[in-house]
């Protein structure tokens, strides 16, 4: 058994789970709220768009981040990650480099939701406040690009390492 | 504890779509300021209230429109039984009603209160044929308690003090087992009110300790039954039911026990209301939904108020002073 390989897979496998299931859960929450809106009004359906898309994009950083772990590893590219004590460490520096988009794209989708569903029920009373609505969704997207940088620098950085 | 507040998604997104169609102050003055009944009704319709056939019927335009709500709550709430405790309170009233009509021969689709979660079809057909096992725990102990009491003493004043206090009791418990805070204080509120109240009339026309064990309802966190039962029995009665309230939650709103019972009923809504107002801006979970229903009975509340004094061309003023705060 190749334990390096098998932390480094969680690792890339852990990263995209996570955030897809964060941005499903928060774009289908976003969505099932500004469907009475729309009933309502559907001239509404392109300011709600934006955001109902907007707890998606953790779904995208967190795929980026798979595909990158995996040409690193040899999977889709990259040298295989050896069957030794040192492949052992290495798994386990990208299961860890995998980590912060995990848990922190996980945790802004569902939060990002939540700002957005506010959101839906300004525009909903309000309409001409969208621009409000969508930059305070947008505020959360910050950390998780903060989680997709630091995960994707560690990625990057990890193949360099001299063990 | 009900479901995930993620599923309420919709049911808010929702209540507050349909929200957007209350009544608010401005909307009630203009109401009042209506030069008529049928004006009035006219306003409602343009509001998108259905209407019956008749719309001389006031009682009839108020039920369809919250029942219409209820219906809206029960489509869109992923657990609609979380909010079946807010109409518990019309199934034991539909009780109460139906066994009395019985008796007294008066028509008791008239009496019915709607919506309700026991239909008042098979309310009616258990009452007339006495069959009361047809209806739901506990309506059916209940029913058949009440109906031989009443049929054996006539006392219509224990049958009201057996119905209302379970009423009271099953209320709270409800609202315990739901785990929604915002549904416990608001039931809260409504069952500690009723027991003052009861305390209230009960020493005022000279009841003992003994009649305000058994009407009294347990549980209540803001009040003592213990404390309201003992001034039954005190030198100065009365005295001491309102010092002891004074200490309570409930001391701004004792002045109007004994000036007036309409006040206090006002001030019972309106307290209720204002623990509301912040499910306003909330945006997942049941609270909104509780806000809704509730708001939405203020609302029919006032509009009752209005048409009641178009129908009998009481004076603005004192109408608009008996108007209650809306959800808003």
């Amino acid at each position: 058994m190749n334990w390096g390989m098998l932390l480094a897979l969680f690792g890339a496998g852990l990263a995209v789970t996570t955030n897809c299931f964060g941005s499903s859960k928060g774009v289908g929450m976003v969505a099932e709220a500004a469907s009475p809106v729309i009933t309502e009004d559907s001239s509404k359906f392109g300011k709600l768009l934006v955001l109902m898309l907007l707890p998606g994009s953790q779904g995208l950083y967190g795929l980026v981040i798979t595909i990158l772990s995996l040409t690193q590893i040899g999977v889709l590219g990259g040298e295989v990650i050896p069957n030794t004590a040192a492949g052992v460490a290495k798994g386990g520096l990208f299961l860890l480099a995998c980590l912060p988009m995990a848990f922190g794209g996980l945790a802004s989708a569902l939060l990002q939701a939540r700002v957005a569903l506010t959101g839906v029920h300004l525009i909903s009373k309000r309409p001409q406040d969208s621009g409000k609505a969508v930059t305070s969704a947008s505020l959360v997207e910050l950390y998780a690009l903060l989680s997709f940088v630091s995960s994707l620098l560690m990625v990057m950085s990890i193949n360099g390492i001299k063990w | 504890m009900g479901p995930s507040i993620s599923k309420y998604a919709y049911a808010v997104s929702g209540a507050h779509v349909y929200e957007k169609n209350f009544f608010r102050r401005t909307d009630m003055e203009k109401l009042l300021a209506a030069p008529s009944y049928e004006a009035v009704v006219a306003m409602l319709q343009e509001r998108g209230w259905t209407m019956p056939e008749d719309t001389r019927d006031s009682g009839k335009i108020l039920d369809l429109e919250l029942s219409r709500a209820w219906a809206w709550v029960l489509k869109s709430a992923p657990d609609p039984t979380l909010f079946k405790v807010l109409i518990l309170r019309n199934d034991y009233h539909n009780l109460k009603a139906g066994i009395k009509c019985l008796l007294s021969d008066f028509d008791v689709d008239q009496q019915f209160c709607k919506p309700s979660s026991i239909e008042p079809s098979l309310m009616k057909e258990a009452i007339e044929t006495h069959a009361f096992e047809k209806l739901p725990a506990p309506f059916a102990e209940l029913g058949q308690e009440v109906y031989d009491l009443l049929v054996r003493t006539g006392d219509g004043q224990m049958a009201d003090v057996l119905i209302d206090r379970k009423c009271l009791d099953e209320i709270t418990r409800e609202a315990e087992a739901s785990g929604v805070d915002l549904l416990k204080e608001e039931m809260e509120i409504y069952t500690a009110t009723c027991n003052i109240k009861t305390a209230f009339r009960a020493i005022k026309t000279g009841k003992d300790s003994a009649f305000l064990e058994k009407a009294l309802s347990t549980g209540n966190k803001t009040i003592s039954k213990e404390k309201l039962v003992a001034c039954a029995d005190s030198e100065k009665k009365m005295e001491d039911l309102l010092s002891y309230l004074s200490t309570t939650s409930y001391s701004s709103g004792t002045k109007y026990l004994s000036s007036s019972p309409a006040e206090y009923e006002k001030w019972v809504d309106d307290q209720m209301i204002s623990l509301l107002i912040p499910t306003k801006y909330s945006p997942l979970g049941p609270e909104p939904l509780i806000g809704f229903y509730l708001g939405k009975e203020a609302e029919i509340r006032n509009v009752r108020i209005v048409l009641a004094a178009k129908q009998n061309n009481l004076p603005l003023d004192v109408v608009s002073k008996r108007l209650r705060r809306l959800y808003e």
